[in-house]
């Protein structure tokens, strides 16, 4: 019976699979090559035309803009961009990793998940302007938490505190930087089995071994994809620290604005060569983490 | 006094009873199946056991100390889950080293031990391999092999085989048995099908609603079934309603005629029983035979070895199942009208309600 089966089914499914690797070339070709194309519109032309700028002189090609970089204004505000980026970075991560991982322990009451998720989704993109001036109100120099502080004895400004300081920004950057990392994170938490759990513990695991052999190692990639995520999502941020510092706190995105917006002077080449640092900065980054992810996702691949 | 005891046990999830009033031992060195239909409270036992579940009511003991209040990590049984539980991060043998780590027993020891285990399942050649790149088999056989290498007082298995192929379970289940006895561990075997349960046990617990519906060993489950719900879970039966009339010869009436029931000696006349035959007891003869019941072949389903018959008994009286050996089905082909008999102390007799 299975034979006769098999002989009948046989050709049936070649002259399928056929088909479908022709389609297939179809298919693959109406759904991705709309997204290569908004790629090349959005992301390869301006990336090339940005290099164009930063190396284009009056005279055709010029190393000046990009050599340039080694001012030490410059120098400042990539350390203080780096600095700012991987801090803020490192805070969202640890809280939003314990935030989601509590809000998700059986036991918590029913719906907390989904509200913590909605309202990570909004706060994380809640940044810019009003987020400036929302801590500008409560931790600036004048603003209603300093103040109260202030009238119970902790006197934050007095104690060296500036909102417009990489500190400063590093509590402000957590307001959507934690949201982020519980939005990012939540689905591998959701992904260690319980079986992972009770078979450590059936072994004679405590908690601690838990985490330290099972869970963590095995979140790992996850929490490093995610460091990547939110540090890029610092590392970019203009409006926010625009606002706050006004230009007190140098980063590179607002130097960027600095030069394109004639506040300082008006070189459009400059910017482009600071981008270029900025693109040279996250390729570095990245580089670093394929070469961390490779060794602790090892047991993950084929 | 059992090595492995339950005693009084009850579990309610909620307003849902799951467990009700359990009571089991096992001999160190045993191997018990917990058998019984999806639901009846099989897995959340084996959880009260290795500590999972805490019961509403009832002890658990093990080697004469009550540990119904200890913490899984302090039980030192070895538990074997259904699928996906080991660590994808660790290779075969980091996983069935991982009990020895976490007693932070000396890495030479745990190597040895590695190793010892890994040839016992046969899987020496894929020591270094992850979880993800060994079958559903293998990934099972290390699993064992990682329960086994704490040297568990107990060993627990709930439905190990169950998300396997059928070749791969039978293999698998033999290999299972032949390990525990080796190893001489207490083990408890939890599975939904019953030929799992019988081949590879020493004791059988059938499972029903909550409660054992009885314990035996397989020979005793199948063959002598201490009620109606075990009768139908295990095995196939035929359910004849029949009455006794005289229980000193053993005599019941079946479908208006007086027939002989070895079984039924010592019942009281007129008590309502069924009348109970295994495939493997009934024969098939010529329609009108003497003494048989008439039917006609209503199905035929060819096993290989064997072949199965559903005999429609004539007047309505429901449907017999028999199982013969395919080469002497020949002619007993549906449509056919035969007669079908059984010698005097083959039906099981069970009183019905
Ligand atoms: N943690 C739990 N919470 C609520 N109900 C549960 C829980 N665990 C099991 N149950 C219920 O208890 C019953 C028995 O479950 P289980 O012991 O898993 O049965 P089995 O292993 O025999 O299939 C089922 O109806 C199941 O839904
Ligand atoms: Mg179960």
């Amino acid at each position: 019976m299975s034979e006769a089966a098999t002989a009948a089914g046989a050709p049936t499914r070649a002259h399928r699979a056929g088909l479908f690797a022709r389609s297939g070339g179809v298919l693959t070709l109406i759904f991705v090559g709309p997204f290569l194309l908004y790629v090349a519109a959005f992301l390869i032309l301006p990336t090339l035309m940005l290099l164009a700028t930063a190396f284009s002189g009056a005279h055709g090609f010029t190393w000046r803009y990009v050599g340039e970089l080694d001012q030490a204004q410059t120098l400042i505000a990539f350390r203080n961009s780096i600095e700012l980026s991987a801090a803020s970075a490192l805070v969202g991560l640890v809280i939003g990793a314990l935030a989601a991982y509590f809000v998700m322990r059986p036991g918590m009451p029913r719906g907390l998940g989904s509200l913590v998720t909605t309202f990570s989704a909004v706060a994380a993109n809640f940044a810019g302007v009003p987020l400036a001036f929302a801590f500008i109100a409560t931790l600036g120099s004048l603003g209603v938490i300093t103040v109260w502080l202030k009238s119970i004895g902790i006197d934050l400004y007095g104690a060296g505190f500036r909102l417009y300081s990489i500190l400063g920004l590093v509590i402000v950057y957590a307001y959507f930087q934690v949201p982020l990392m519980i939005i990012v994170i939540t689905p591998a938490l959701e992904a260690l089995r319980k079986q992972w759990r009770e078979a450590a513990e059936n072994l004679g695991a405590s908690s601690v071994d838990y985490w330290r052999y099972v869970g963590l190692p095995i979140l790992l990639p996850s929490l490093l994809s995610a460091y990547i995520l939110l540090f890029g999502n610092a590392f970019s941020a203009y409006a926010t620290p625009y606002a706050i510092s006004s230009g007190i706190v140098a980063l590179v995105p607002v130097e960027i604005s600095n030069v394109l917006s004639g506040n300082v002077m008006l070189s459009p080449q400059t910017g482009a060569a600071l981008a270029f640092g900025m693109i040279l900065v996250m390729v570095a980054v990245m580089g670093l983490y394929a070469l961390i992810a490779r060794q602790v996702g090892r047991w993950a691949r084929p | 006094m059992g090595y492995l005891e339950v005693e009084g046990v009850a579990k309610s999830f909620g307003p849902a009873k799951v467990l009700s009033d359990v009571s089991l031992a096992l001999e160190e060195g045993e191997f018990v199946s917990l058998l019984g239909p999806s639901g009846c409270g099989k897995t959340t036992l084996l959880r009260i056991v290795a500590g999972f579940e805490e019961p509403d009511r009832g002890t658990v003991r093990l080697a004469g100390t009550e540990i119904t209040a200890e913490p899984p990590a302090k039980r030192q049984m070895g538990m074997v889950f259904q699928a996906y539980s080991l660590f994808p991060n660790m290779t075969a043998e980091e996983n069935i080293r991982f009990g020895l780590k976490v007693r932070r027993v000396d890495a030479n020891e745990q190597a040895e031990r590695a190793q010892e285990l890994l040839e016992l399942v046969g899987l020496m050649q894929h020591r270094g391999k992850y979880p993800h790149q060994l079958s559903g088999g293998q990934q099972q056989r290390v699993a064992l092999a990682r329960a086994l290498a704490i040297r568990p007082l107990a060993l627990l298995l709930d439905e190990p085989l169950s998300a396997l192929d059928a070749k791969v379970r039978v293999q698998l289940r033999e290999e299972i048995r032949r390990i525990q006895q080796e190893t001489k561990v207490t083990t408890i075997f939890v599975t939904h099908d019953q030929e799992e349960a019988l081949s590879i046990s020493d004791r059988v617990v059938v499972m029903h609603q909550g409660q054992l519906s009885q314990v035996g060993t397989p020979a005793a489950i199948y063959g002598e079934p201490d009620n109606i719900f075990v009768a139908r879970f295990v095995g196939a039966v035929a359910e004849l309603p029949a009455e006794v009339v005289d229980g000193t010869e053993g005599i019941v009436e079946l479908f208006g005629r007086k027939v002989r029931a070895a079984r039924a000696q010592g019942m009281a006349a007129g008590t309502r029983i069924y009348f109970l035959l295994r495939p493997e007891t009934v024969r098939v003869g010529p329609e009108g035979a003497n003494g048989g019941l008439d039917g006609t072949i209503a199905g035929r389903t060819f096993f290989g070895a064997l072949t199965s018959l559903r005999i429609e008994l004539a007047d309505g009286h429901g449907s017999v199942t028999t199982a013969m050996p395919s080469d002497q089905a020949g002619e007993l082909t549906p449509g056919a009208r035969v007669s079908v008999s059984w010698a005097d102390d083959a039906p099981r007799i069970l009183r019905r309600e």
